[in-house]
């Protein structure tokens, strides 16, 4: 990957080499470019100067990718060179044919990666074919946060591919069809045209079973054609590589064949796009043979009948061997040596091979070449014209058959571009089948979509945990949120009862959705959401010296910066970690913010423990309580798992610790404890905030002074930050020049100070 | 020892009755498979270990067990599918003798979770030998789900004379085999010692589960079939000849969507196939035959799987006719095949060709010479297939196209004479391709069908 950082704006370029994508984007907000930096988690990333002193913190991310950062000379990132570069490579006149002319940041950072891959690869990279230009815009926005807390792609906590979304909607059966499903995950849609095409897609795929199930076959045989030509560019190949190649191009024309009838755009499209590369098929399967060696230059690659001259020289080389048969026989019978042998090795090649007990029965002409313990070995004149002729043909024969070898690989080489389009076509067959499969194993159903921001589910399930469980006994929820009455809904309830299963329930289905899959519900109507927040689950980061409860703010700080009214927030348990009067007063204030429309106004699902927050129901209109049912049956409570309107008034705090085990001693003193504090209820004060937040003005004032409180206080944390590292400049030790970038550092610090 | 004639305790006459339903795992699966299935679930799940001995679960998504009813539901005699014998005509459900749970709960440890959809809680009753254990709430998802554990733990005897898990499995396979076929708009799994091993969609489509029980080869042998009659309906797929077994068990028929065996239908179907099949083999036909209630009478047999017919004779007609109209049509549209689909510049079929009348049809030499071969037709002319000519041909056709889940009526008028004919109806079969007007001929009947028939009935050959 490479980032440039030019005026204000990032430029950011990544490129796989072993497959020849190269993606380039600009984008002009550090946050947004720390997102796509961790989306594609690059193990390499080169940039300019400018980057490095642009306030990012960079010994973080290379921490956290386990990625080497560091940058290039200035010259790499010289705007005509770039232009130049790029232009060269791709035989083009200009950049605008990859959309690069208004993104020119973007275009210095794809110049540059290619200057540098050229320097470090060493040859001519000539599986990269295009480069594909994006605009963070056109997908839904997902932070690192909430990639791995909706377990993406993989587990928290064993970073497994099982137990992950990925996990569970991936059966494609090519590699590229899997990377080309993982994509889809990580990009999810936002245009409500491009997600019905794939709907209708899968749709298809899953009205005609045994077409699918058919083309499901026929993939299964084909190989990782994107490796594979990369294998060919780098002239790696060998002749098994191209058998695999030649094997899983079989496969095209049954796909094909078995597509014709697809009526949905997406599928006929890709009917039409897939070129079966019937020519290239039968090079190989004329060329090679079926069984050759690994090693390309010791012959046996050739298929008979390919090659008139290999022919011939394979038939004198077998003629050799006849010959030398006939020799030996005619030796053997010369001589009376009932054991002669005639018998090659690499330092000898040819000789007569004859047991001391018949040493002295041998001939005047034979010419003694080698000595053994119990053998001697001969050498005639005959023999050695038969020597030479066998071997020179071997030589040929082997030289010949590496040439046209390599004249095979070549061919394929130059046909790359057509290679790729075959194979992101099959990729993407591969995914929509897969989707549809997994549709139809898991009894999911199609997802309309709305753009009028209503998420409508009946009796949705958790896509992961109801396959873990295994016992079809995950039990459904209904999730109702849209853009008026039921923006914010409010989830209280006890711990383990499955308030954050709801919860991300939700996300993964808007998020399957938006990829173009079915969902795992009765019925779903979904509303496009441009970003998933996420704040879930503990985090503690003693590494990089945050607590629990600041690493949480931090969280929440970027979720209110950087919301929209289209977004969709999970929040769990804001203000833990901190006194209860703090946390409450903060989760509050949170939920005020969001709920409404003027400063935020977006869809949130927000788990608490704080169950004072269910006033908010009648005082704000857009909020809604929820709670999750239980019933209790003594001391014990059966966790029911639904979601019920209305709020909780326990937490079953005590009864879950009982479950989990704390002794019994403990717990009835807690009891006890619980009965005193009730008494002293804060819900009573609370109350009476409520009402209070019946006045506008007061109430707008209020806002102001608390978001002012609490920019003063990160201020001031932060100012203590970069005053600390004032105090240990050595300025005695410094040039000019790095005085001059240690102060640009700083001040851009303070200015971008809520990326993390 | 005591020898006068006494009455039995309870508990034996549950033991023993319940020996009648319940006399293997796969009985216990059927039985409440069906419960399942009149709850009207979409989504059935049966998971079994150790051939269903050990443990057997049957989970549906349907309308659940009212907590009050719970208790009730495993009383012997206890049923809500019928309430009085005239119900019984009308039994439009596949369980009702109310014999099933009371025995399955004499002969095992039970346990019953199930929630309705009004219902916040669910509910779960464990019960063993007949003796209830608990009555709990739960959280469980809308429907019900049985668990049964240990068969026959308390009749030894019984339980050394089941067959191997393996066998008790397999027979568990095939009872889940038929259902599924039986009821495509159902989602069923079967689960065997945690591995999936059968599934299907519930998406309606038969030729889908038969794919995916039976795979390609059987698949692309098969040919729609789609005829009725007043109160006799018939659809499905019947094999082409090339598909014969050596035994019946591919011999697949269904009556109201009930697997049953009948001696009527096994020989009309012996019937039908015999100018096809040598001795002793047997055809693989996938039947679903819609037969108004008040003609059957299901309480024959305990299993309810041999049921009695009372126009035996009209349904034998009507299988051994309609399944040799298709076998012998299939070569018709085998035919259309071959040529180039897309040669369809003809508007219209020619005035001058009309169908040659059964009645002219030289019936005495074709049966002499054709024995035992394919039939071959000896017509001279090619029929037109304008849509108000009414021999059966074009409505037959017209059947093909669509996909046996419709049923379509259809006017076939049988006459008896032409009963034995129909088979040799008018169907262009020229087997001379010498003669070039045929050839014509042939191209017109492409005329009458559309594109997407044809690949269509393609896809179903």
């Amino acid at each position: 990957m490479c980032v440039s950082f030019i005026a204000d704006r990032y430029g950011l370029s990544v490129c796989d080499v072993t497959t020849g994508e190269f993606y380039t984007t600009e984008v002009d907000e550090p946050k947004k470019l720390l997102d796509e930096i961790y989306k594609y988690s690059p193990a390499e990333i080169v940039c300019n100067d400018s980057f490095l002193l642009c306030g990012i913190d960079i010994d973080e991310l290379k921490y956290k990718l386990n990625a080497a950062v560091y940058a290039l000379e200035a010259w790499y990132f010289d705007d005509e060179l770039c232009e130049r570069r790029i232009t060269d490579h791709f035989k083009t006149d200009r950049v605008t044919c990859f959309g690069l002319n208004s993104k020119e940041c973007g275009m210095i950072s794809a110049g540059a990666l290619l200057s540098y891959l050229y320097e470090t690869q060493k040859n001519s990279l000539a599986q990269i074919r295009t480069i594909k230009t994006y605009d963070v815009s056109e997908y839904m926005v997902l932070d690192s946060a909430t990639r791995r807390n909706l377990e993406l792609t993989e587990t928290i906590r064993d970073k497994q591919k099982r137990g992950s979304l990925l996990g569970v909607l991936d059966r494609t059966k090519t590699a590229m069809g899997g990377r080309a499903l993982r994509s889809f995950l990580e990009q999810p849609l936002i245009d409500k045209e491009r997600i019905t095409l794939r709907l209708d897609a899968v749709d298809e795929f899953l009205k005609n079973t045994v077409t699918r199930e058919e083309i499901r076959e026929y993939l299964g045989p084909v190989y990782d054609l994107e490796r594979l030509m990369s294998r060919v560019i780098y002239k790696s190949a060998n002749p098994r590589d191209l058998l695999a190649f030649g094997s899983s191009l079989k496969m095209l024309e049954p796909i094909k064949e078995q597509m014709k009838d697809f009526t949905s755009k997406e599928l006929s499209g890709l009917y039409g796009e897939l070129d079966t590369l019937d020519d290239l098929y039968d090079l190989i399967a004329s060329a090679i043979s079926d069984e050759p060696p690994l090693q390309i230059k010791e012959g046996g690659i050739i298929r008979e009948g390919y090659n008139e001259t290999v022919d011939s020289l394979r038939n004198a080389k077998k003629d050799g061997k006849n010959w030398l048969a006939q020799l030996e026989a005619r030796d053997r019978e010369r001589t009376g040596i009932k054991n002669l042998k005639i018998k090659y090795n690499r330092v000898f090649g040819y000789y007569f091979e004859v047991t001391n007990s018949f040493k002295d029965m041998v001939p005047s002409d034979y010419i003694r070449k080698q000595t053994l313990a119990n053998a001697e070995r001969y050498t005639t004149d005959e023999l050695k014209e038969l020597e030479d002729k066998i071997l020179n043909s071997e030589e040929k024969l082997f030289s010949l058959e590496y040439d046209l070898f390599c004249e095979v690989r070549d061919t394929l080489a130059d046909n790359i571009e057509r290679i790729q389009k075959t194979a992101s076509v099959i990729a993407r067959l591969d995914v929509f089948a897969s989707l549809a499969h997994v549709a139809e194993k898991n009894r999911y159903c199609r997802p309309s979509i709305n753009e009028r921001g209503v998420i409508d589910i009946e009796k949705g399930r958790h896509p992961v945990v109801e396959q873990m469980i295994n016992s079809d006994m995950f039990i459904n929820n209904d999730t109702h949120l849209d853009n008026g009455k039921n923006r914010i809904s409010i989830i209280t309830g006890p711990n383990m009862a499955g308030k954050s299963t709801y919860m991300r329930q939700t996300a993964l289905i808007v998020l399957m959705a938006q990829i173009g899959s079915f969902v795992p519900a009765q019925s779903a109507n979904i509303g496009l959401v441009d970003r998933i927040f996420t704040r879930v689950g503990a985090s503690d980061d003693l590494a990089s010296g945050q607590s629990t409860f600041m690493v949480e703010m931090a969280e929440v700080a970027n979720i209110l910066r950087n919301a929209t009214k289209d977004s969709l927030l999970i929040l769990d348990e804001i203000g833990r970690g901190t006194s209860t009067f703090d946390g409450l007063s903060i989760a509050w204030a949170v939920v005020e913010y969001i709920s409404n429309p003027k400063l935020l106004g977006a869809k949130t699902l927000f788990a608490t423990h704080y169950h004072e927050l269910t006033e908010l129901e009648g005082k704000l209109d857009s909020v809604n309580n929820y709670c999750i049912a239980v019933k209790e049956q003594g001391d014990n409570i059966v966790f029911l798992r639904k979601i019920v309107k209305g709020g909780a008034d326990k937490s079953y705090g005590i009864q879950v610790a009982k479950l989990a085990g704390v002794p019994d001693f403990v717990i009835d003193r807690a009891k006890e404890i619980v009965e005193e504090l009730s008494d002293n209820d804060i819900t009573v004060n609370v109350k009476s905030i409520a009402e209070k937040k019946e006045e506008k003005k007061s109430r707008v004032k209020r806002l102001d002074e608390v978001d002012l409180n609490q920019m003063s206080l990160f201020d001031t944390v932060t100012d203590d930050d970069v005053i600390s590292e004032l105090k240990e400049l050595d300025l005695n030790n410094m040039t000019p020049m790095d005085a001059l970038n240690t102060l640009s550092k700083l001040q851009n610090k303070l200015i971008n100070r809520w990326s993390y | 020892m005591d020898r006068n004639i006494q009455i039995l305790d309870k508990n034996t006459i549950d033991k023993i009755a319940a020996g009648e339903v319940v006399e293997r795992p796969m009985s216990v699966v059927k039985e409440l498979v069906e419960n399942s299935i009149d709850a009207g679930a979409n989504a059935i799940t049966v998971e079994i270990k150790d051939g269903g001995i050990s443990y057997i679960r049957v989970t549906d998504n349907g309308c659940g067990i009212q907590r009050r009813d719970i208790k009730t539901a495993f009383l012997r005699h206890a049923t809500s599918k019928i309430h009085s014998i005239e119900d019984l005509i009308d039994v439009g459900s596949l369980g009702f003798r109310g014999e099933a749970l009371s025995s399955i709960a004499a002969v095992s440890k039970v346990e019953l979770l199930t929630k309705t959809a009004e219902d916040i809680s669910g509910s779960r009753y464990v019960i063993e030998g007949s003796k209830e254990l608990s009555f709990d709430d739960v959280g469980v998802p809308e429907g019900t789900t049985f668990i049964v554990r240990q068969l026959f733990y308390n009749t030894p005897a019984r339980r050394k004379f089941l067959k191997t898990p393996q066998t008790e499995g397999s027979y568990i396979s095939d009872y889940m085999e038929k259902v599924m076929l039986s009821h495509p708009d159902i989602s069923f799994k079967l689960i065997i010692n945690n591995n999936t091993r059968l599934q299907s969609s519930g998406n309606g489509e038969i030729i889908d589960i038969i794919y995916s029980l039976y795979g390609r080869d059987m698949t692309q042998a098969l040919l729609p079939i789609n005829t009725s009659d007043g109160d006799i309906k018939i659809t499905g797929y019947i094999g082409k000849p090339e598909l014969s077994r050596g035994n019946r068990s591919f011999e697949l028929y269904y009556v109201n969507r009930r697997y049953i065996q009948s001696t009527v239908i096994r020989r009309a179907l012996d019937e039908a196939y015999k100018p096809y099949l040598m001795l002793h083999k047997y055809p693989v036909v996938f039947l679903f035959l819609d037969i108004s209630p008040e003609l059957i009478d299901v309480n024959v047999h305990p299993t309810k799987k041999e049921i009695r017919f009372l126009e035996g004779g009209q349904l034998y007609d009507m299988l051994v006719n309609s399944i040799r109209d298709t076998l012998s049509g299939r070569e018709l549209i085998a035919q259309i095949h071959e040529t180039d689909d897309e040669d369809n510049t003809f508007d219209h079929a020619p005035e001058n060709v009309r169908p040659e009348p059964f009645e002219q049809n030289a019936i005495g030499t074709f049966t002499a010479e054709h024995e035992n071969e394919r039939p071959v037709l000896s017509l001279h002319e090619t029929p037109s297939y304008k849509s108000e000519d009414h021999n059966g041909l074009s409505e037959r056709i017209e059947a093909y196209r669509h996909m046996p889940a419709s049923i379509e009526r259809l006017n076939i008028n049988v006459s008896d004479r032409e009963k034995t004919d129909v088979f040799y109806e008018s169907v262009s079969r020229s087997d001379d391709h010498d003669n070039e007007g045929k050839a014509d001929a042939k191209h017109e009947q492409l005329s009458m069908f559309e594109h997407g028939f044809l690949r269509a009935s393609y896809k179903a050959v």
